[in-house]
């Protein structure tokens, strides 16, 4: 009796264990769910491959650096920045700020200004294409922002980049938050050549994947060219 | 004793949990029914402001049909354009879906652009044709306006519905996507100088009389011209302008290029290539390794007329010189590796849509050109065919500085108007016209 006894109170806070593990895995996920995409901003003045390039060739020469000068920021670029600004009595948090940029000596900024789109702009687009695009074959990234920019000169449309991209129910990137990736040197090489005017679309205002899309309305439209996944099409 | 312990602190444990989840939900629930009141505010407020707008654009356009068209009418004009401007910023915040009726937004684009013209036309005193405009855009607003009427008296006290569908549809919520897409305006097309002016027929001029080529011959002149490799023909458009899309690579990167059908020009490349870090050719050097590119391409005469530097590639635009005019409307351009002065772009859908000879003639002087222009010094003046809306005027371009700035001034060769100004804005890379 007394041995079925124990043997129950063990068996109970087996039990309980086991259920105060899955709550607490089951709080870990949700907190995971319901964070959103966040964009890491490490050079304040912009994160193009050029501003990145620049502080590694200068945290290279400076020794804290050893690594490719390849305009990508990843964690050996972040920890040689933290490094650096350890260092140097900066706050160590491995963003290029005013600060850092001053210790380093450098001038950051230096995103193309040559066309008629803001920097902010223009980085906004990046993260458009990244966000739908990466992984496409580059043609595919371009023609991504070629349909937005179409879409800006189209009298049907918002008149701006933000406008285009953030209208509802436009893009799923802005409705499940990857808009705000980081994107890579490849989607800013695409729309750097999408607003010099490069347009495999040949003015197309519309994508969809066919593989993903269930809207009828997008499926009514007249395919005008595939490009990877992604089919395009004009009104 | 010791089970029993155990026992309590996971119980207690399992307790504290429970208590900061549930505080938890309580307090995100609030602040997101919080966040949902300001936002459903700001959607009333926007479907207010849209329809007040469209009200008194439709009393503007009222007015416009019995203007005379002169001086006196700007401020008519202006008016409409500004509540159409305003009318345009207030659908923009509505929560309609992205597949939602878009003729409302392009009527009142149209608007705007409209009235610019418009203005403009005022100002030369030639303004018959926009009598007929101002009859079509009035009916049309008058025709929305009453329709919004009627989905003001359905709204009132109602909330406008944030999602489209019947999920959230019950006594005090109206569906605006379902009102908006019942909308039975009719748009005029409108046609005018414009970029919104619905006159759009393309040909493509420069491959009138041009021969017809074959799959091969497209994908030799990948091979030879381009230096494409592995190459794919991924199929036959005909968009506005019949070519191969082919695909392939250029040393390892992939690359994606357009050959048209007849004439066998390169209207499109691009090539995904790397960056490069060494040291750069000259820009007269490239522009050099250019033309003779181009030449080989079958683009003539080419000479460069834009320039900018952009991480180690360098965009060029070029646009023909023939008889002393330079034609801007039919522009190619390329994308230049800096340090090899290889080819990694080219766009020319300006060349081959537009290109063709031209007669025009100048009725006014060059010295004549230069004296209507207020610049402290000219650098360069010369003849040049511009886009202007969707058609080209024929100008003198005078290329000066004033106040240590400087500008393109464009002179009307044929009237002697001012046609544009386009100011030059410096950068790191290169330079800008705005």
């Amino acid at each position: 009796m007394e041995k079925s006894k124990v043997l129950s109170n063990e068996k109970s806070i087996r039990l309980q264990v086991i259920l105060v593990c899955a709550l607490t895995a089951l709080l870990v996920v949700c907190a995971c769910f319901c964070a959103p995409y966040k964009a890491d901003a490490y050079v304040v003045k912009g994160n193009t491959p050029a501003n990145i390039r620049a502080v590694q060739q200068r945290l290279s020469n400076l020794g804290y650096y050893n690594y490719k000068v390849d305009g990508i920021w990843g964690w050996r670029t972040s920890n040689a920045v933290k490094k650096f600004q350890r260092d140097y009595g900066l706050v160590a948090d491995g963003i290029v700020g005013k600060n850092t940029e001053k210790a380093l000596k450098i001038t950051l900024g230096g995103s193309s200004s040559s066309s008629s789109l803001s920097t902010s702009e223009r980085n906004l687009l990046a993260r458009c294409v990244y966000a739908e695009a990466r992984g496409e074959p580059y043609a595919g990234q371009v023609a991504i922002a070629a349909v937005v920019l179409n879409r800006v000169r189209s009298s049907s449309f918002p008149n701006t980049v933000s406008g285009v991209i953030y209208q509802k129910g436009a893009f799923t990137c802005v409705s499940d938050g990857q808009i705000n990736m980081t994107p890579n040197s490849t989607a800013y090489k695409a729309v750097t050549d999408a607003m010099n005017g490069w347009d495999p679309t040949n003015g197309c205002l519309y994508y969809y994947n066919p593989a993903t899309a269930t809207s009828k309305w997008i499926w009514s439209l007249k395919v005008e060219l595939t490009i990877g996944r992604h089919s395009f099409a004009k009104a | 004793m010791k089970n029993k312990t155990i026992f309590s602190a996971i119980i207690s444990g399992l307790s504290l949990t429970l208590t900061l989840l549930a505080v938890t939900f309580v307090l995100v629930m609030g602040e997101l029914t919080a966040k949902k009141g300001e936002l459903d505010n700001v959607y009333e407020s926007s479907f207010y402001s849209f329809c007040d707008n469209v009200n008194n654009l439709e009393t503007d356009l009222g007015k416009l049909t019995v203007a005379r068209g002169s001086a006196d009418s700007i401020g008519t004009i202006n008016d409409a354009r500004a509540h159409a401007q305003s009318a345009i910023d207030s659908y923009s915040l509505l929560p309609l879906d992205f597949s939602s009726e878009q003729s409302c937004l392009k009527f009142l684009n149209q608007v705007c652009d409209w009235s610019n013209s418009y203005a403009k036309a005022v100002a030369k005193g030639d303004t018959d044709e926009y009598a007929e405009g101002a009859e079509k855009l009035y009916k049309c607003a008058k025709e929305l306006n009453s329709q919004l009427k009627e989905i003001v008296n359905k709204v009132n006290g109602n909330k406008i519905a944030r999602l489209s569908g019947t999920e959230l549809l019950g006594n005090n919520l109206v569906d605006l996507n379902l009102s908006v897409k019942s909308l039975s305006v009719e748009y005029p097309t409108l046609i005018y100088d414009g970029p919104f002016s619905d006159r759009e027929e393309f040909v493509a001029k420069a491959l009138e009389n041009k021969r017809a080529i074959s799959e091969d011959e497209a994908i030799n002149i990948a091979k030879s011209q381009l230096n494409m490799s592995g190459i794919e023909v991924l199929g036959k458009s005909d968009r506005k302008v019949a070519v191969y899309e082919l695909s392939g690579k250029v040393e390892d990167r992939e690359a994606y290029a357009c050959i048209t059908q007849k004439g066998g020009y390169v209207s499109l490349f691009l090539c995904n290539c790397d960056e490069h870090t060494g040291e750069y050719l000259s820009e007269k050097s490239i522009e050099k390794l250019m033309k003779v590119k181009l030449e080989s391409l079958g683009y003539t005469n080419m000479q460069a007329v834009w320039k900018n530097n952009n991480d180690g590639h360098i965009y060029m635009n070029f646009a023909p010189k023939v008889d002393g005019v330079i034609y801007y409307t039919d522009l190619v351009k390329v994308r230049v590796a800096q340090e090899s002065g290889k080819v990694e772009g080219i766009e020319a859908s300006g060349y081959v849509s537009s290109f063709t000879k031209r007669d025009y003639k100048a009725k006014i002087s060059k010295a004549q050109a230069e004296r209507g222009v207020k610049l402290d010094d000219i650098i360069l003046t010369r003849l040049a065919v511009i886009p202007s809306g969707t058609s080209e005027r024929f100008c003198y371009e005078v290329h000066g500085i004033y106040n240590d700035e400087q500008y393109y001034i464009y002179i009307d060769a044929i009237t002697g108007e001012q046609v544009d100004i386009l100011k030059v804005i410096g950068s790191d890379q290169g330079e800008v016209v705005m």
